[in-house]
């Protein structure tokens, strides 16, 4: 029987190594971690054959499993996405979890970046293997760093380090940052009135009104870590937060936990409990929105690329 | 007092209606570079959400604003927490509008201090468009089409089309896309992934207008430049000439070198 993984990702792109090999598709296996997987698969030939490499991919998904596709820009255009996309989802296993990005202009989280040593890609064509990188410290200094993001097993066969796959999948798969950022601008967007002393509903119940916006209720209920039912989690997936607590901490460490516990506590006083808060909303608003930036200044990805 | 705006949602303008309804500051929504000739200032609602990402035009917006209509105010309005003169925290909003108003620094204000955001300042999304990476960049495949049609116009004086044609664009043996043809389409899905950017930008109109002749001139490139009915129709070199020459005026303009 054919080995399945937890985490699959694959990355269509311009490969050097496929091309020298003459090869449409091969996978490459991550250091220390049995459980997942990186595709390889070339761009550049017809749509048709591209199609079932992703196919290929999904079969290496086990049940209950991930399957994240990172898209080059350039290697698909606009209008062919959601057919394949659509196809491609067909295909996966039951249960199991899909997502597909698009990434490109040579400054995407997967790209290499020396000053925060993260990502898998040079701007070449390959994985970073022993690249010389320079950058400004913040000191002003120039560094210079030997990047390397793969070691050779005793097949001598080049395997990803975990450090370095493991950055990029949380990255694309929870991309916390983004998220909570689209969150701090809905919630606060849609409870800026109160911030207006003057507004006239300002000393009603913050959670009676979020009620009226189920979207954005569920959204902070799955950040604060309150339980969501499954049907409704399944439906929304893309717009729910993934174990918050347990992978921002494997993420952005024990600082950044703390931080959000306490944000935690502050959003489920102000915006999910049926009492008044003890500070009125035009306080407690912006206070809740110095912590939501100070978790996010832990982050050292951008929002944007 | 009524301003002008910019914004990619409509949220931010209805966020606190009660407060400019009581405050007598109205918005009409910027369309045209003409407007700002009847309007104190341009609020720019940030971030702006385009193609699923977060951007800041303000940058670009000051700069243009201190060259052509040091006049008008500019106002960055948002719901993150931003220490900055010209900043407007729609979480925050000041007791009398009248006064912030009068204590804004004028665009072209030495002591003008850069806005700090998590949008991604769109003058990075510029540079990217221009310089990409590599042979990828629309500096280097506008420069190369160009170069051909530029050949293409000076053999047509001295020989006919299917000759001149044949001598610039025929592929060479064993290639399956015609170089140019296959430039033309790296251009267009270059063009195509970040035109959506650029109606937020002082410069849309240009960029719209070079948008119209990408799309007039496409027939006679997607067709790898064979048909004569179509050169003589389209005007192909002129156009070109016109987009590159405004492409460029933009990027001396607007675009800084760093990268």
């Amino acid at each position: 029987m054919k080995k399945k993984y937890k985490k699959v990702l694959a990355i269509l792109w311009h490969w050097d190594p496929l091309k020298e090999k003459k090869l449409p598709f091969d996978t490459i296996n991550i250091e220390e971690d049995e459980e997942s997987l990186i595709c390889r698969i070339q761009h550049g030939r017809a749509l048709e054959a591209m199609e079932a490499d992703m196919v290929r991919c999904t079969e290496k998904v086990r049940h209950n499993g991930k399957f994240l596709i990172m898209i080059h820009r350039e290697s698909l255009d606009a209008e062919t996405h959601q057919e394949l996309k659509n196809n491609i989802e067909r295909a996966m296993p039951p249960g199991a979890y899909f997502d597909w990005k698009v990434f490109g202009g040579g400054s995407d989280y997967i790209y290499y970046d020396c000053k925060q040593d993260s990502g898998l890609l040079n701007q070449e064509g390959d994985f970073v293997i022993d690249d010389s990188y320079e950058y400004y410290s913040d000191d002003g200094e120039i560094v210079e760093r030997l990047a390397c993001v793969v070691v050779h097993n005793n097949e001598d066969m080049n395997l990803v380090k975990k450090n370095y796959f493991e950055q990029v999948w949380r990255y694309y798969h929870h991309e916390f940052k983004r998220k909570i950022y689209e969150l701090e601008r809905d919630l606060f967007l849609y409870f800026a009135p109160f911030t207006d002393p003057e507004y006239g509903k300002k000393d009603s119940i913050l959670a009676t009104h979020l009620k009226t916006n189920e979207l954005l209720a569920l959204r902070i209920q799955s950040f604060a870590g309150v339980n969501i039912d499954e049907q409704k989690a399944n439906r929304h997936q893309a717009l729910l937060f993934d174990h918050c607590s347990e992978n921002l901490k494997a993420a952005y460490g024990q600082q950044a936990l703390d931080v959000y516990e306490s944000l935690r506590l502050n959003i489920d006083g102000i915006f999910l409990s049926n009492n008044p808060g003890e500070a009125p909303p035009h306080i407690a608003i912006p206070q809740i929105r110095e912590q939501f930036a100070q978790l996010r200044s832990f982050m050292p990805e951008r929002i944007s690329y | 007092m009524e301003l002008l705006t910019l914004s990619s949602n409509a949220r931010f303008l209805d966020a606190q209606k009660g407060y400019f309804e009581r405050q007598e500051v109205g918005f009409a929504p910027y369309t045209e570079k003409t407007q700002l000739n009847n309007y104190p200032a341009l609020v720019i609602f940030i971030p702006i959400e385009c193609r699923g990402q977060f951007v800041s035009p303000v940058e670009t917006w000051r700069q243009y604003l201190a060259r052509h209509q040091p006049e008008t105010c500019l106002i960055i309005a948002g719901i993150e927490a931003i220490n900055h003169h010209n900043y407007l925290d729609l979480l925050s909003l000041p007791i009398d509008f009248s006064v912030f108003f009068h204590n804004l620094k004028a665009v072209s204000d030495a002591k003008w201090r850069p806005l700090e955001t998590e949008a991604m300042d769109m003058q990075d999304k510029l540079r990217r468009f221009y310089e990409g990476h590599g042979n990828e960049s629309v500096t280097y495949t506008l420069s190369k089409i160009r170069r051909k049609t530029e050949t293409l116009a000076k053999r047509l004086k001295e020989t006919n089309f299917p000759k001149a044609w044949k001598e610039i664009f025929e592929p060479l043996e064993g290639q399956t896309v015609a170089y140019t043809e296959e430039k033309w389409k790296e251009l267009t899905r270059r063009w195509g992934h970040y035109a959506p950017f650029f109606q937020y930008l002082p410069f849309r109109e240009e960029m719209e207008e070079v948008g119209r002749r990408i799309g007039l001139i496409s027939p006679f490139f997607e067709n790898n430049c064979r048909e004569e009915g179509l050169y003589t129709r389209l005007e192909p070199k002129k156009n070109i000439d016109w987009i590159f020459d405004t492409l460029s005026t933009i990027k001396r303009g607007y675009v800084s070198k760093k990268i």
